[in-house]
């Protein structure tokens, strides 16, 4: 049977993964995914940038929903649902820069490559959680009719 | 001494990224993101090689790499050049100057760099 986890567990899982799917709604109402380097606090805070002029800090600015996915085959899936700001204060901002560093650098052939992003003018953010789950991927015995995801309690 | 790099880049991910990827590697890199501040600590210490951006604020990489060869403490010091500009009328300055090697950033993988310091 699938197992639940603890909100430790689910950290942890986050932590090591440093890529995520994650969703916005662009400015004209259209749905908008994209793959995104990301960090994460223990108070599952997550971090991500993007260039100022993309249409992923375009959407951003026009609605600050985001819905993520993070996954690794036959071990877990996270998916959540928050609010999204953008970080302003610049000391604050390197300091999350610094995070996405240390979340990249494990990567061997990290992409997006970022030799080849032209411009320097990243825009970063922090994304408050308002609902988030987990589902135990190394269980092949599944039961469709009872949720098999954990929620994790947030407040 | 010989491992010791410094690495001077504007781009503040990039910077930190490589940096980082340096140290894992047995690095000990000082990172600085202006020309300025690079070519003054470069005359004040000793590096092992310096991995230098052309486009920066204050002081660009073409004059930083013009000052360091034209100085006796770091006239010899290796001097990787890693710069979005691709053009050849860009490297031709950069090997005028006298850059040991020029990584042009849309043609490169930050693995082929370390490998490069890794053989100086």
């Amino acid at each position: 049977m699938p197992r639940s986890y603890s909100g430790k567990e689910i950290l942890n899982f986050l932590k090591k993964t440093s890529l995520m799917s994650a969703a916005f709604v662009r400015d004209d109402d259209k749905p908008l995914s994209t793959i995104l380097l990301f960090a994460i606090d223990d108070d599952f805070t997550l971090y991500f940038a993007t260039l100022k002029e993309s249409y992923k800090a375009k959407a951003l600015e026009e609605n600050n929903n985001i819905s993520i996915s993070v996954w690794s085959q036959k071990e877990m899936l996270v998916q959540a649902n928050g609010i999204v700001e953008q970080e302003t204060d610049a000391e604050r901002a390197e300091i999350i820069v610094d995070k996405l560093a240390d979340s990249a650098v494990e990567l061997d052939d990290f992409w997006p490559p970022v030799l080849q992003i032209k411009g320097h003018e990243y825009a970063v953010y922090k994304v408050k959680f308002n609902w988030l789950h987990a589902l135990d991927l190394t269980s092949t015995n599944l039961v469709e009719k009872n949720s098999l995801f954990t929620e994790v309690d947030l407040k | 001494m010989k491992n010791k790099i410094l690495l001077v880049e504007d781009d503040l991910f990039l910077g930190k990224l490589l940096k980082k990827k340096l140290e894992i590697s047995g690095f000990d890199v000082s990172f600085l993101k202006d020309g300025e501040d690079a070519l003054s600590l470069a005359k004040k210490e000793d590096f092992g090689a310096v991995v230098l951006d052309l486009m920066m604020p204050k002081k660009d990489g073409f004059k930083v790499l013009e000052e360091l060869r034209a100085d006796e403490k770091t006239k010899d010091l290796p001097i990787i050049v890693v710069s979005a500009l691709n053009s050849e009328e860009d490297k031709e300055r950069v090997n005028k100057l006298g850059a040991n090697k020029y990584f042009v950033k849309s043609d490169s993988q930050l693995a082929e760099i370390i490998d490069y310091l890794k053989k100086i």
